[in-house]
């Protein structure tokens, strides 16, 4: 790891030894951290959607547990997604404006994320590419602040360059896709029973690993743009939660904004790319880690965002209405459920999952 | 018939004959065996077609009490005229899931051809519902939600066209639509919800069709009586009592953690059944593995086949993108198709939810022929080319896959739940029960270990050929208590205590290996061993010496 942003919050910090309270300051850290990550959400909604309605997205992240778990669990991740609204606050602009000058908060946005994380060098690779190849920033837009961006990367490339090893290392501990030994026990096993019943090529052609690797990566990739990641909590919360990151009546604006954005040819292309930010969860251990996905969650609060103020917009529609009154019903009634559960059974939960003698919160 | 229409029904009648022969080759030997499901169903019919009473002697009922899981009669009816021709075997009890499974593939097709008036997307879709493995496979064995699958289809292309003002299919639909309450579960939530989901984004349209409306009504009612009846008086709720969501082990051990069991607790119960319900739309159930043919594996096989992925992306874009005629009823279909299985306590099931076939079909052909068309567009024809034969050989792939999935691993893995080993059991007692005074038959077996209760009488009914007659009238035992036991004629079924049952000369005893360990058999007293098709033990046969 390329240690950055979380220096921030070490144990080292000079306001910590001042006050002696470790893993309050981390926390007050993390809370601020929410405010402003929620201000950045908010001031994307501003650029993208009807001003009016920015609001929308701000409701939506307060009304959902996701970024309150990532707090609490001071998520390395959720630090992460600071630079990353940056870098879409940066490009947004770049994208609205025919200026060619360096865009400060893409550079800044870049550099944080890439002296934190290793895995941010590739990934911001691909972004730039891929809003280039598709022609949706042009790179004489671009170009003043990708040099830039490489030139105040280049402590860091020659860094990179004196510990090699560090650096595969620590690209190696994000991307722990393929340590779980299941898949290429599962192709033996395939492979194994057909070749028992003598179809040993058929079975070399259509039951081999390159082809399974791609299909899993592929399943995974599937997995993150999916409803029930949002709205259900089948990846849980810091592993052990009930409540899921989004509350569930957000599904119908959800549905209703992607509706409306995949019949625009532009934004269905811009939310193509979008899913880049899938990729630190895609690469991760598990099917689906709520941990790093949060990195795509601008995305998603914009959707429900861009489906809450279309639906607002047309409430004189008894449909619309009715699914306004279905959204609202349905949150608020989670929020009531969610606070009664969380008083009855959520330590129950956590020490069910963490053992009894592990806190999270009082140092 | 025009050339272009002659060209049309030809290809169709090849699909459909492909289509029947990937349903019925070798239809006795994969699945390895009949369920129980299926033998109890069999024998049924056997004693209806022999008695016209079920084997509690029930004169043609409307429920079959079965092993008290009270089942569907559609299945069991339907069974009855498969015997008479071809004899009480395996395939006679088969062949008419098979057979309307096939059938399936042309009505699909002149239903997507009337409702959307587009050749291409119905013969893509028959071609695809032909090769579609979620529809074979649960095609190869008796399963009443496939055979429900086609009259749901049926039902509600009666039910599009009587919204477009015919009568006569106000009659069709509400045959259809009852027959399917009939013959699956599934179904009974399916079937009003949809009508009640249409009814309300068609409500501008009611009052325009209210006759048709209310004809269709009253015949669902008329025709529906009976059902209704059997399920408040004669036990047919029974099974939706048994599988309710409430009693989820997930919700009770891990979201509850206790037992559900008061009114306070609905509320969780609301989000749990609501979590159930999105997680329909996860790319594993739908392409990966959903079929659960293999052991938990991430690739596997889905409801849809992987390389339907783009296919149906392009089509949901495609269905959002365009005038579909009947679009709202089409996604009314989707939303409360998915309603009965997310009401349950197990696991999502692909078999479930195969009354959603044409829609998830329909949709992948649309999107098929929409990348056709994009694919079209490209200029240079190498490169059309190219896609055009990667993507064919990416195809070719995964039907190899699917092959091997379904004729190699399945028979495999999935041989112990199919209860395989009992008619090999059976047959082998056949030929030498009469050297023995009492047969004895232990219910409990499994690899891992004693964890699966069968019904090992059905399997000696139905293989004996058991005059149905004997068997309603003649002296039964059974245990009152939750021990396992039953005996009719010589045959005994329960637990084998091999310590205490050795000394029992002149009887035949079968059981798994659990119950009679090898170790503690003297020489010659293990007189065959029942093998699953992994080669594992699944019974052995013995007698004390």
């Amino acid at each position: 790891m390329l240690p950055m942003l979380p220096y921030y919050t070490s144990k080292n910090l000079f306001l910590a030894e001042l006050l002696g309270q470790n893993l309050h300051i981390s926390k007050i850290f993390y809370l601020f951290l929410v405010l402003v990550n929620t201000y950045l959400i908010w001031l994307i909604s501003k650029k993208l959607l009807n001003k009016k309605f920015a609001f929308l997205s701000v409701a939506t992240i307060l009304f959902s547990p996701w970024f309150y778990y990532l707090a609490v669990g001071h998520s390395f991740y959720f630090l992460l997604l600071f630079p990353t609204l940056l870098i879409i606050l940066g490009l947004i602009e770049i994208f609205q404006t025919q200026s060619k000058t360096i865009n400060l908060l893409l550079v800044t946005g870049s550099l944080l994320s890439i002296y934190s994380s290793a895995l941010f060098i590739p990934l911001l690779l691909i972004l730039f590419i891929t809003l280039i190849y598709s022609k949706i920033i042009s790179l004489n837009k671009l170009k003043l602040s990708l040099i830039l961006i490489f030139i105040l990367s280049l402590p860091l490339l020659f860094l990179i360059s004196k510990n090699s090893i560090g650096f595969t290392n620590s690209l190696r501990q994000e991307a722990k896709i393929f340590v779980d030994p299941g898949l290429i026990n599962s192709i033996n096993r395939y492979r194994g029973a057909a070749e028992a019943n003598n179809y040993k090529f058929f079975s070399r052609v259509s039951e081999n690993k390159y082809l399974f690797y791609s299909e899993y990566i592929f399943l995974k990739y599937v997995s993150q743009l999916v409803p029930e990641t949002y709205f259900t909590p089948k990846y849980k919360l810091l592993s052990y939660a009930f409540n899921p990151p989004i509350f569930a009546g957000f599904t119908i604006p959800m549905f209703y904004g992607l509706y409306l954005a995949l019949k625009k040819p532009n934004l269905r292309k811009l939310l193509f790319v979008s899913t880049i930010l899938v990729i630190p969860s895609v690469i991760s251990k598990d099917m689906v880690s709520l941990n790093r996905l949060v990195l795509f969650s601008p995305v998603v609060f914009l959707v429900i965002s861009y489906g809450l103020s279309n639906l607002y917009q047309k409430r004189n529609a008894l449909v619309a209405k009715y699914f306004l009154i279905l959204t609202s019903i349905l949150v608020l009634f989670q929020i009531v459920v969610v606070l009664f559960d969380f008083k009855a059974h959520e330590q129950q939960r956590f020490e069910s999952y963490f053992g009894k003698n592990y806190e999270l919160s009082e140092p | 018939m025009k050339k272009n229409n002659f060209w049309l029904y030809f290809a169709l009648f090849i699909i459909t004959i492909i289509g029947g022969f990937l349903r019925l080759y070798k239809i006795t030997q994969n699945p390895p065996s009949l369920t129980g499901d299926e033998i109890s169903f069999g024998y049924s019919a056997y004693s209806i077609l022999k008695t016209g009473r079920d084997e509690y002697g029930k004169f043609m009922p409307l429920v079959f009490q079965s092993v008290g899981d009270y089942k569907n009669p559609v299945p069991a009816y339907l069974m009855v005229p498969s015997i008479k021709i071809f004899g009480l075997n395996d395939f006679a009890i088969r062949f008419p899931n098979a057979l309307l499974g096939t059938i399936s593939i042309p009505i699909f097709f002149f239903f997507l051809l009337d409702i959307l008036k587009n050749k291409r997307i119905a013969l893509l879709g028959s071609i695809f519902l032909s090769l579609s493995a979620w529809h074979i496979f649960y095609s190869r064995f008796s399963y009443e939600t496939l055979m429900a699958s086609l009259f749901v289809l049926l039902g509600i292309w009666g039910f599009i066209k009587m919204f477009n003002g015919n009568l006569v299919w106000a009659f069709v639909s509400a045959f259809f639509f009852t027959l399917t309450m009939y013959t699956a579960f599934a179904p009974r939530l399916f079937i009003p919800a949809f009508i009640l989901g249409v009814l309300i984004v068609n409500i501008r349209n009611v009052k325009k069709n209210l006759r048709n409306l209310s004809v269709f009504a009253f015949t669902c009612l008329i025709l529906g009586l009976p059902l209704l009846y059997v399920t408040l008086f004669q036990g047919a709720g029974t099974r939706l009592q048994m599988v309710l969501i409430s009693n989820d082990i997930e919700f009770s051990r891990h979201i509850l953690l206790k037992y559900f069991n008061s009114i306070s607790d609905l509320p969780m119960l609301f989000f749990f059944w609501l979590k159930r319900y999105i997680s329909y739309l996860n790319p594993g159930l739908l392409f990966f593995n959903g079929l659960d043919a293999t052991q938990p594996n991430p690739i596997g096989l889905g409801v849809l086949y992987i390389f339907e992925i783009p296919f149906f992306i392009a089509g949901i874009i495609e269905f959002i993108k365009n005038k579909i005629p009947n679009k709202n009823i089409f996604i009314v279909w989707a939303l409360t198709g998915i309603l009965p299985d997310s009401l349950t306590n197990n696991q999502q099931h692909a078999g479930r939810l195969l009354h959603l076939f044409p829609l998830l079909i329909m949709i992948s052909a649309m999107g098929a022929i929409s990348i056709y068309h994009q694919l079209k567009k490209v200029k240079i024809k190498l490169v059309r080319t190219i896609y055009f034969l990667l993507y064919s050989i990416f195809i070719l792939i995964v039907l190899i896959h699917a092959y091997l999935i379904i004729w190699v691993n399945f028979p495999r893995d999935k041989s112990e739940s199919f209860d395989e080993g009992w008619r090999e059991a059976v047959q082998y007692m056949i030929v030498n029960q009469d050297k023995y005074k009492e047969i004895v038959i232990d219910p409990a077996r499994g690899i891992d270990g004693p964890n699966m209760i069968s019904n090992p009488f059905l399997y000696v009914l139905f293989y004996t050929k058991y005059d149905p007659l004997t068997y309603q009238d003649e002296k039964k035992i059974y245990s009152e208590s939750s021990d396992y036991y039953f005996e009719f004629n010589k045959y005994t079924f329960r637990h084998i205590n091999w310590p205490a049952d050795k000394n029992s000369k002149e009887t035949l005893f079968i059981g798994s290996p659990w119950s009679l360990a090898k170790e503690n058999l003297n020489d010659g007293e293990l007189l065959e061993i029942i093998n699953l098709t992994n080669g594992s033990p699944a019974f052995y046969i013995v007698t004390p010496k």
